[in-house]
């Protein structure tokens, strides 16, 4: 097992625990200096009568400015998750249990919801999963995009629908259609209302939980490629979570592939794709099929995520994984470093 | 459609609904020089004392209240041009001024009639109204194009129910006879010396228009009685209508949004009145309160909010699930703003096809109570008329048989035409339940996108409605297409 030294990329939580004796206010302004968005240590359970659901353990990721990052892994790996501890919108049974969200130096874990109101849609929005619901039926889609505005920015109403008539046509909207209701616009035009309501109020960071989601092939591509545009536009910082790696490897500079409420696997996409180093990562990409070499089958990952409530001990992906061994379930793992920046939960790839 | 111009349809819906409001609040306040009075005056006059009882002053006053606040708020709100706030601040001096003078302040009086200024105030408010709309009108030229209802598409669908036109021609029948009341029989028939026969349960004839029912047990004309009647027993249900609704929606919306401790405290209280007996419980208030029709009114809408917020609540519970009440939320939209904004246009269909069967409800309600006696003494309700009829025995009487039939047949017809007006009123606001042509004749206007299956809207009931500007109607969060419905497509 390597000891790992801190690079550019590496997750926070990295240096937090291979130097535990480091000065935290030291690290903090190395991070508020170098990312818009640091995410440290971040536990964030859901309480049932049967216990604490543990969907977030323990996640570490940084974001510079300007820059994208994928955040990918199977349905309940606590992605939506951790996008909503950031923003501290967990439903009323989920909270924060540890963990440090730093955003531009501020720590959003600790504030309070008053406090988070002021930070929410001016500087970190977020696109809702499944445009279709998000938007109400029966108010007009623009008077929707006007509301964050409204109270935000203290403008009046005329003001507001004028900023998003623009905003329609920043997304490639026609600006007449800012009275139109929900059900009148096609679902590709749905999301790039959505899209253009996180940008209502010019945010540094824009988180897209699943925007393509719900879209098929061609109008999954226009809205990649039209977040891809506003991002250099506009220079926004953009969280993208995605059960979908293809999204993830067309958008995003960084990758963070998630697994059971745990980072299994940090690099730049570049890394990931070409060697992917955890065995739960290697699947995932075996499960997608490739255009570029010759056909096979897609193979699926036997077995099922565990049960968060009560975590296997060692690493969790053990019972599924076809490399594991006794010695993966003796402790906890830790983030190897496979290469500068590139970083894997798994002692076997070092 | 550029700014600073008015849409046709809105326009239009001015022109043709400000003169008839007028109609319908001077018939309303028709001045009855008179022993008795009956209509808004009189009711509303249940509160205070009758003196000063036209409109009562505190009403007025409270009116002015109002549009002072909304005149400063349009004040704060700093628009362009401050001519909104204008209006309404002449509304607001104009309610002042029509207070003071309800209050004995003034010696002013236009026809020499005491009360006879009330028209002249009301109509200068009505007419500041409709400027007020106009001018909103003006300013937000799209908005408007969407809040009015395209009447003719609604109209077009809703005749398509026989049912519907056949309720809507009972009440037009009815309600017109209220209003016209003053104009068909002289109000001073209903007085105790104003006998029209010798005897006691005249048969009815068609000599003469009073003798059309025939006679009661004091010689006094049946039909005036009857015509008169409709006035209470129509405006009692409809202002009782219109308190339950506010106050059952108001209660619904509140409890089922915050849910918790509140939501539950809430509902209990709700479940109390739902389990009292609503009979003994009226009769209880009615005696304990005392007898006349503001309190008969009071009493229908404290016995009857009720079920109205159990079903608003039922469905607010699904709505605020939806997404887009997240997504407010995550906005930071206040609670009040989320409840009026989303979750309000939402439950709106409900609240509105369940005012109408309220309605049906109260006026049966209201017949109930005169019916056992706790009506007003002083007044005549097709309950009072039953009420006599039974007192005096005139059930036994053969030539009293129009006494007994015509106030019956006249609760019958009215709480029948309400539930088909709900009915049909369902089928206009409810695509699912209209007729297969229906949706095959308007699916060249995107019928792929007008019934989408969206989740979590449960019940299957009514739901979020949109008057498009096409003038398509859509229900929001609509469950599966009705058997027979799906692809729409020609």
């Amino acid at each position: 097992m390597t000891a790992v030294q801190t690079g550019d990329l590496a997750p926070a939580s990295v240096a937090a625990k291979t130097k535990p004796g480091a000065p935290a206010k030291e690290a903090a302004a190395r991070i508020a200096h170098e990312g818009i968005l640091d995410v440290r240590d971040l536990k964030a359970y859901f309480k049932l009568r049967e216990g604490d659901v543990k969907a977030v353990d323990g996640v570490s990721f940084s974001l510079e400015s300007g820059r994208s990052l994928g955040l990918a892994g199977e349905s309940g790996c606590g992605k939506t998750t951790a996008a909503l501890a950031i923003l501290k919108l967990l439903p009323e049974n989920g909270r924060i249990v540890s963990g440090e969200v730093l955003f531009d130096g501020r720590n959003l874990a600790k504030r309070t919801e008053f406090g988070m109101s002021k930070i929410r849609w001016k500087e970190v929005s977020i696109i809702f999963q499944g445009a279709m619901n998000a938007l109400n039926p029966v108010q007009q889609v623009g008077r929707q995009i006007a509301e964050p505005i409204v109270l935000h920015e203290g403008v009046s109403e005329q003001k507001a629908m004028a900023r998003a008539r623009e905003l329609f046509d920043l997304v490639g909207i026609n600006p007449k259609r800012v009275t139109e209701f929900p059900h009148e616009m096609s679902g590709g035009m749905r999301q790039r209302a959505m899209i253009a309501m996180a940008l209502a109020c010019n945010p540094k960071l824009v988180i897209g939980d699943e925007p393509t989601t719900a879209l098929d092939v061609m109008v999954q591509a226009q809205i990649l490629e039209l977040i891809e545009r506003l991002r250099h536009e506009l220079a926004l910082s953009f969280i993208l979570i995605s059960h979908d790696l293809s999204v993830m490897a067309e958008t995003c500079d960084k990758g963070v592939i998630m697994y059971a409420g745990k980072v299994v696997e940090a690099g730049t996409t570049t890394d990931i794709f070409t060697a992917p180093s955890h065995p739960y990562t290697r699947q995932l990409i075996k499960a997608f099929p490739n255009i570029h070499e010759t056909r096979e089958m897609v193979s699926s990952i036997a077995g099922d995520p565990p049960n968060l409530l009560e975590p296997p001990p060692g690493c969790r992906f053990y019972p599924r994984c076809a490399l594991g061994e006794p010695a993966c379930i003796e402790s906890d793992q830790e983030m190897v470093a496979v290469s500068p920046g590139h970083y894997a939960r798994c002692w076997k790839v070092a | 459609m550029s700014a600073g111009q008015i849409p046709a349809r809105l326009r239009r819906w001015i022109l043709i609904w400000t003169p008839l409001i007028w109609l319908v609040l001077e018939l309303v306040l028709f001045p009855k020089n008179r022993p008795l009075s009956s209509g808004f005056a009189h009711v509303m006059g249940g509160f205070v004392d009758p003196r000063v009882a036209s409109y009562p002053a505190w009403t007025i006053a409270l009116a002015c209240v109002v549009l002072a606040a909304a005149a400063v708020a349009e004040l704060r709100a700093r628009r362009k041009s401050p001519r909104r706030a204008l209006t309404l601040l002449a509304m607001a001096a104009v309610a002042a001024l029509w207070a003071l003078v309800q209050m004995g302040f003034s010696q002013f009086d236009l026809t020499g009639r005491s009360g006879g200024y009330s028209w002249l105030f009301q109509t200068v408010l009505l007419i500041c109204a409709a400027v007020l709309v106009w001018i909103w009108g003006l300013d937000n030229p799209e908005r408007a194009d969407l809040f009015v209802w395209n009447t003719r598409e609604m109209w077009r669908i809703y005749r398509a129910s026989w049912q519907g036109v056949l309720g809507l021609g009972i009440l037009v029948f009815f309600c017109g006879m209220a209003l016209l009341a003053p104009f068909l029989v002289n109000h001073a028939w209903l007085s105790p010396d104003a006998e029209v026969s010798a005897t006691a349960f005249a048969p009815p004839s068609l000599h003469h228009y009073l003798l059309w029912f025939g006679s009661d047990e004091q010689g006094l004309s049946v039909f005036a009685e009857f015509v008169w009647s409709s006035r209470i027993s129509l405006f009692v249900g409809l202002l009782a209508t219109v308190i339950t609704t506010v106050v059952g929606a108001g209660a619904g919306i509140f409890t089922g949004y915050y849910g918790g401790w509140f939501g539950e405290i809430g509902m209990r209280v709700t479940d109390v009145f739902l389990v009292i007996p609503w009979l003994p419980f009226a009769m209880v208030l009615a005696a304990a309160w005392g007898q006349n029709y503001a309190i008969i009114v009071l009493i229908i809408a404290f016995t009857s909010w009720a079920g109205t917020a159990r079903l608003v609540r039922a469905q607010v519970l699904s709505v605020k699930e939806l997404a887009f009440v997240e997504r407010a939320r995550a906005i930071g939209s206040s609670d009040l703003h989320i409840m009026r904004k989303h979750i309000l246009p939402n439950v709106m269909p409900l609240v509105f096809a369940n005012a109408v069967l309220t309605v049906a409800i109260a006026v049966f309600s209201e017949t109930t109570l005169s019916f056992l006696g706790l009506g007003d003494p002083l007044n005549f309700s097709w309950g009072t008329m039953l009420e006599h009829v039974f007192d005096t025995g005139a059930t036994e009487v053969p030539t009293a048989t129009a006494y007994l039939v015509a106030p019956g047949v006249a609760v019958v017809l009215v709480v029948l035409a309400f539930n088909l007006v709900g009915t049909a009123l369902d089928e206009v606001i409810d695509p699912k339940l209209r007729k297969r042509e229906e949706s095959r004749s308007r699916s060249d206007e995107g019928a792929g996108e007008r019934l989408l299956p969206l989740a979590g809207g449960g019940g299957g009931t009514v739901e979020g409605v949109v008057e498009a500007p096409s003038g398509a109607v859509w229900t929001g969060p609509a469950p599966e297409l009705a058997p027979g419905q799906e692809g729409s497509g020609p």
